[in-house]
């Protein structure tokens, strides 16, 4: 929806930058042929849900591992979609000339038609999603794939330790870029509580709002090991396509450097480990002062 | 006078939102009548807190619960023999002169809450005679009556003796206004209630003599200051509560060491309420005090809140933090203007459907699991506290 190559562009300029791609399943490019578009060596994870037809769960795991996808990514945080008051009002659907490609036509015809006053996306969502989703469908998932589990869309800490007792290897601190439950914490908030309770047993994700190098800075330097980009992507692939996502990607590394080297760090490791880097203004209103 | 005519139900569809009816309602309304409804007191610094305040509190959502089934009933007990079942933890607010928002007025809100299940706190200040409200309400419909202590104790005898009569199942006193507050529209404008329109609840006579539009002050404001009693004090609700065959609530308290008083009055439930923002300014919002109220009541009555909810996660916050049940006003008076029955429906669907994604959302599967999920709601500052 965002330019005529979609995820092969965004994929090739992932590839060309060696940045690791996470791939949605609502993919308008099939998973092989994202993977085909990257290098070799690319770095691909996969992007899933569990779907109320295990099937079309397995089938997609099994896909992603033969395509050489590293990791799979498991959201959480959308037993159902979110209502997006847009969507709703514009009867959103996908642009007739375009298809989530994971899926077969056959299941497509039956689920997703745009309704006056609801979104045609959403009722699609509502049909193949699982509201009964729960833990055991996690261990379901790490049991059944070869590749490691990361889980996507966690907040509370105790849901952190959940998850690695579950058998995931990684947790994305993530609220779906605002677009699920409405009113609830930041990732930037979020994350320090998550961190804590991980206390590094697994790498810790962050995505949701991210929009330039400090804002980068300051999640790495609250715990995050690598931070993730959603809307920034769109916006490159939209301007710009292969070059737009490069660039953007480029703009970023770029802020990255400076707020390193403006604030006297020169790893990341000193970024994660020099004392009160990056605080809470509230250290500055404390009552001492 | 009266606001826009009844919508067929197709042309609500695009309604989705209590905001999409409040911007309806307001281009609909004449603007005397507008500004009644919206006011607050004075700098209507309350009646913005009210709302601003909720974003303060942030939702935590549990992840991978199953949440198929969902259980949003909610049981209100006066005592052990005397309960009530809703379905969700959602009524009406009392609020006054429906009949200006919409030709039927009180009967389109009733008939709207019965179709629905919704309780329904009917006003005194009612512009349908409270008799006639309960008329158009079904066999089986939650209806409480709001009242005021007059200076004249026979009115307000009159008026319990009527609600009871009538089924009301619960009385609500409101506390929070010895005298009307400050609306600096309704003064500017100089409010009186349209002229084909009348406080039903009350005699002929006794309106004539004391309700007249006056040039830089509200008639409606003459009205009370006569009515409403400066002297009223805890034993004024001890009278009410001997004197009233049903429960008692009172409604417009913010300190625990009032709704402690409360129940050593006699009372049987509390609304954590400043009067949608209409009485006292700049005082604290009704999210905000309503953790101290539950604290100070604990558990011995039921708490409920009203102010500033105006979406479902609005009352999955409310609810979160100890209230048994939320009322709201302003948004069912923008229903009624912009659609008569079916638009307050509309309005009650609205938040039921937005309060039920925010339970699922939020992996919370029951009222039970809100109240007792450690932290599901929180106060920002949970996050910005020292130790980060």
């Amino acid at each position: 929806m965002a330019h005529p190559q979609g995820e092969l562009a965004t994929s090739m300029a992932a590839s060309q930058t060696n940045t690791l791609m996470i791939c949605s399943t609502l993919s308008t490019t099939k998973l092989e042929d994202v993977a085909q578009a990257s290098s070799i060596n690319a770095n691909l994870w996969f992007q899933l849900y569990v779907y109320r037809d295990r099937r079309i769960t397995e089938n997609l795991v099994s896909r992603a591992i033969a395509s050489g996808y590293r990791a799979l990514v498991l959201t959480v945080d959308a037993p159902m979609m979110g209502r997006r008051r847009a969507d709703e009002r514009n009867g959103f659907e996908l642009p007739g000339h375009l298809k989530m490609e994971n899926f077969d036509v056959e299941l497509l015809a039956r689920t997703f038609k745009g309704k006056e006053g609801a979104s045609g996306f959403g009722e699609y969502v509502k049909n193949m999603f699982d509201l009964t989703l729960n833990w055991d469908d996690l261990r379901w998932l790490v049991e059944y794939s070869k590749i490691p589990v990361i889980v996507k869309g966690i907040v509370r800490g105790c849901d952190a330790i959940k998850a690695l007792e579950a058998g995931a290897r990684g947790i994305v601190v993530s609220n779906h870029g605002g677009r699920q439950i409405e009113s609830t914490v930041s990732t930037i908030e979020a994350l320090s509580e998550v961190v804590e309770a991980v206390n590094g047993r697994c790498p810790v994700f962050v995505d949701g709002g991210i929009r330039s190098g400090s804002d980068i800075f300051k999640c790495i330097a609250l715990g995050a090991d690598t931070v993730f980009i959603g809307r920034p992507i769109i916006y490159g692939l939209s301007v710009g396509g292969v070059e737009g996502v490069k660039h953007v990607i480029q703009i970023l590394r770029t802020e990255f450097e400076y707020a390193m080297r403006l604030s006297g760090i020169s790893s990341i490791y000193q970024l994660r480990t020099v004392p009160r880097m990056v605080v809470h203004q509230n250290y500055y209103s404390s009552s001492k002062l | 006078m009266s606001g826009g005519g009844g919508k067929g139900i197709e042309s609500l569809k695009s309604y989705i939102s209590v905001a999409d009816f409040e911007a309806r309602a307001i281009d609909l309304l004449p603007k005397a009548v507008r500004d009644y409804y919206q006011s607050g007191a004075d700098d209507e610094s309350t009646v913005a807190r009210n709302k601003s305040a909720f974003r303060k509190y942030l939702i935590r959502p549990r992840v991978l619960v199953d949440v198929q089934n969902l259980d949003t009933k909610v049981k209100i007990s006066f005592n052990p023999r005397e309960s009530y079942t809703f379905e969700y933890p959602l009524g009406i607010a009392p609020t006054a002169f429906h009949r200006m928002a919409h030709p039927q007025g009180e009967l389109a809100t009733s008939m709207a809450a019965s179709q629905t299940n919704t309780l329904m706190i009917c006003s005194t200040l009612s512009t349908t005679k409270l008799e006639d409200v309960a008329q158009a309400a079904s066999i089986n419909a939650y209806l409480w009556f709001q009242l005021y202590v007059y200076r004249d104790r026979r009115i307000t005898e009159n008026l319990v003796s009527r609600a009871i009569a009538s089924g009301y199942q619960a009385l609500v006193l409101t506390v929070d206004a010895p005298m009307m507050g400050r609306r600096r529209a309704d003064e500017r404008n100089g409010f009186e209630l349209p002229g084909h329109l009348k406080m039903e609840n009350f005699d002929v006579e006794l309106l004539a003599r004391t309700f007249k539009g006056k040039e830089g002050a509200s008639g409606f404001g003459e009205y009370v200051k006569n009515m409403f009693d400066l002297t009223l004090n805890w034993d004024d609700l001890r009278w009410l509560v001997e004197y009233s065959k049903i429960p008692v609530i009172v409604k417009g308290i913010v300190r625990g060491c009032d709704a402690i008083k409360a129940l050593e009055a006699g009372a049987r439930g509390i609304i954590v309420s400043n009067h949608g923002g209409r009485q006292i300014e700049s005082t604290v919002s009704t999210i905000e005090a309503l953790p101290e109220v539950v604290e100070a009541v604990n558990g011995r009555c039921s708490v409920f809140v009203d102010g500033g909810i105006r979406s479902g996660s609005d009352i999955f916050k409310c609810i979160a933090l100890g209230a048994d049940m939320v009322f709201i006003g302003r948004p069912i008076i923008y229903g009624l203007s912009v659609g008569g029955v079916e638009g307050v429906k509309h309005v009650i669907q609205i938040l039921r459907t937005e309060f039920e994604y925010a339970m699922r959302l939020s992996g919370i599967s029951s009222i039970h699991q809100l109240r007792t999920v450690p932290r599901m709601v929180v106060h920002q500052n949970y996050y910005s506290s020292s130790k980060l």
